[in-house]
């Protein structure tokens, strides 16, 4: 059994010192990121809605497109009932002076389209809902 | 020389702005919107003005409430920074008006090769090399069919106004034409108030090489060398690098460059700093591209190979004096790399990330220049660019600059938004880009992925001893926990 040598650097920041190798941990204040020799990991714990997540809710998540924040619709690409595959773009969001396209987190059929290009959307306002 | 200038900007080119009047012993004067009130700028700054509500709109794009604030704090200059106002003739001809010295081109300069197909034009009668394509902006889509069916597919789609890839598609076939026209265009009306585009046949992946020039109010018009750039995504730069790869197997291309650049400027009476910008062919041919009539954001890396201060030249030359070297003056030594660092998130297609910076470390050491506009608790906001920082190294040789670079991003810790930094690690350690096959096409086949875990259950183990509660999450990589989101 190996022992490892942790000592904390400061708040969050720990030294640990490992079969003789030395690694530097950083942990962001809600400890949600950790990032271990400068390379970041998501902590999926801390995600509440890997921990909430069950049945009805995930279903749910993989049938709506949100978007992540605020921003205006350029474009839409895809019409209610056309066939979508994973990755495929649903539409063109402008958000911080950038366009970035939003795609299908799976295979399906699109039910609804809820915006139009130009409209406005806020922060987890739902797009497009897949069948 | 100015007793005190005003920065209109924000991020980290208002740092860098402030920095060098603090340098030359000038008061500074820093704007801010509502999203900026807490900003390095604002800390740094001697005096700060507040412009208004967050979107540029009605904060940094509004030349009336500009001009007032330099009015007001008895500013003898403005700095634009890069982006915003920064090529804006109305701006450069508002601040004349009201007596103030813009710090960059003439409003006539700007007029003259602010618009790509005016510089276009100008460039042609001084007989430097264009890229095939219109003389004037495209108006209807019969036009636009005939003309890229006569300069041949691809072709590129570009806004007139302008500048950082907004408002550019590129066309492979027909049908997709009239569809990129609605969308550059509208782009090109969001993002400068004009929806002028024109069309340019896409060269096959060509590099992207610009010139950096300097010229004063005395007729002394030099240049600085060359920046390649052509690691591009969505046509935004994301590492420049000084010297070109290029020029260490063509020893001519940066004198050839330099006189094509030094001709387009001094017939458009060009004064202070500005940038001609290139593409290169397989052939080492190149062809001018347009004119950006302000200080660049990579300007850190021909900097750091002439050991000359861009922003303290642009002070000299704005005042009235006379450029201090001459071209025979200029000597560039070893290699500069930069890095933009993003709050973007590389494994979910580039998507901004504003948010908290909860954890912050960056590098410092030998040969490193950080220039940044964040620290630790900072909230970037979701209203502007979301550049963080620009991480700069400088090294005798290439392969050198680029081991150092790599240390370099070692040593960076962005934690609480998502960031580019390991994308950078990637990209950095590709063979490719070590044997500096480059070209504007370069990073649409460059597989990022995310880290594997390093060490992960023996760290993990190790964790459970000290903390029950940090271990559970470890060692899960990043782009899981992204799957479902």
């Amino acid at each position: 059994m190996i022992v490892p040598d942790i000592v904390e650097i400061r708040p969050g920041v720990y030294s640990v010192l490992l079969n003789g190798q030395s690694f530097v941990i950083h942990e962001s204040r809600g400890s949600e990121w950790v990032a271990v020799n400068s390379i970041e990991w998501r902590r999926v714990v801390a995600d509440p809605r890997a921990r909430t997540q069950t049945g009805a809710a995930a279903a749910s998540a993989a049938r709506e497109v949100k978007a992540a924040m605020p921003g205006k619709v350029v474009r839409v690409l895809a019409q209610p009932g056309e066939a979508v595959e994973a990755g495929q773009g649903l539409l063109i969001l402008e958000a911080m002076k950038m366009q970035n396209e939003l795609r299908s987190p799976r295979a399906g059929v699109v039910a609804a389209v809820r915006v139009q290009e130009g409209s406005t959307v806020t922060s987890g306002q739902v797009l497009v809902t897949l069948e | 020389m100015f007793g005190k200038v005003l920065v209109a900007n924000r991020g980290e080119i208002a740092v860098r702005v402030l920095r060098a009047l603090r340098e030359r012993r000038i008061r500074s004067v820093a704007v801010y919107s509502d999203a900026d009130r807490k900003s390095l700028a604002v800390q740094m700054a001697d005096e700060a003005v507040y412009l208004g509500p967050s979107p540029s709109s009605e904060s940094y794009l509004r030349i009336d409430k500009l001009i007032a604030a330099a009015r007001l704090h008895g500013a003898d200059a403005i700095h634009p920074g890069y982006g915003f106002l920064s090529e804006n003739a109305d701006f450069a001809e508002a601040c004349a008006e009201a007596g103030i010295v813009f710090i960059g081109p003439s409003a006539a300069a700007i007029r003259s090769l602010g618009s790509k197909t005016a510089a276009r034009q100008l460039a042609q009668r001084v007989g430097a090399p264009v890229v095939p394509g219109t003389a004037a902006a495209v108006t209807d889509l019969g036009e636009a069919k005939r003309i890229a069916s006569q300069i041949g597919y691809p072709v590129m789609i570009k806004a007139a106004a302008g500048g950082g890839g907004k408002g550019m598609r590129i066309v492979e076939r027909e049908a997709e034409l009239e569809a990129a026209l609605r969308d550059a265009s509208s782009e090109a009306e969001r993002s400068f108030n004009s929806a002028e585009v024109y069309l340019e046949k896409a060269l096959i992946r060509p590099r992207h090489i610009e010139i950096q020039l300097l010229g004063d109010h005395h007729g002394n018009l030099i240049h600085l060398g060359e920046r390649e750039c052509s690691l591009q995504r969505r046509h935004q730069k994301v590492i420049e690098e000084s010297p070109s790869p290029l020029s260490a197997i063509d020893s001519t291309l940066r004198h050839r460059m330099g006189e094509a650049a030094i001709r387009i400027a001094r017939a458009a009476g060009y004064t202070n700093a500005g940038t001609a910008e290139f593409l290169v062919d397989a052939e080492h041919n190149f062809y001018f591209l347009e004119m950006n009539t302000r200080l660049q954001v990579e300007h850190p890396v021909t900097e750091l190979v002439t050991q000359l201060d861009l922003v303290h030249l642009q002070l000299d030359v704005a005042s009235g004096a006379v450029l201090p070297h001459r071209q025979e003056d200029i000597r560039w030594s070893g290699a500069a790399i930069e890095c933009r660092l993003y709050a973007e998130d590389p494994a979910n297609n580039f998507f901004p990330s504003p948010g908290v910076i909860e954890r912050l470390e960056l590098p410092s050491g030998p040969g490193v220049r950080l220039d940044s506009g964040v620290y630790e608790g900072w909230t970037v906001p979701l209203d502007y660019d979301p550049l963080l920082a620009k991480l700069a190294v400088w090294a005798t040789d290439r392969p050198t600059a680029i081991a150092r670079m790599e240390r370099a991003l070692s040593e960076t810790v962005i934690l609480g938004i998502r960031n580019n930094v390991h994308f950078f690690r990637q990209l950095i350690a590709d063979p490719a880009f070590a044997a500096g096959e480059l070209h504007t096409t370069f990073l649409n086949t460059f597989n990022y992925s995310d880290p594997a875990p390093p060490e992960g259950d023996a760290l993990a183990a190790a964790l459970a001893t000290y903390r029950p509660a940090t271990a559970e999450a470890l060692p899960v990589p990043r782009r899981s926990a992204w799957r479902n989101s």
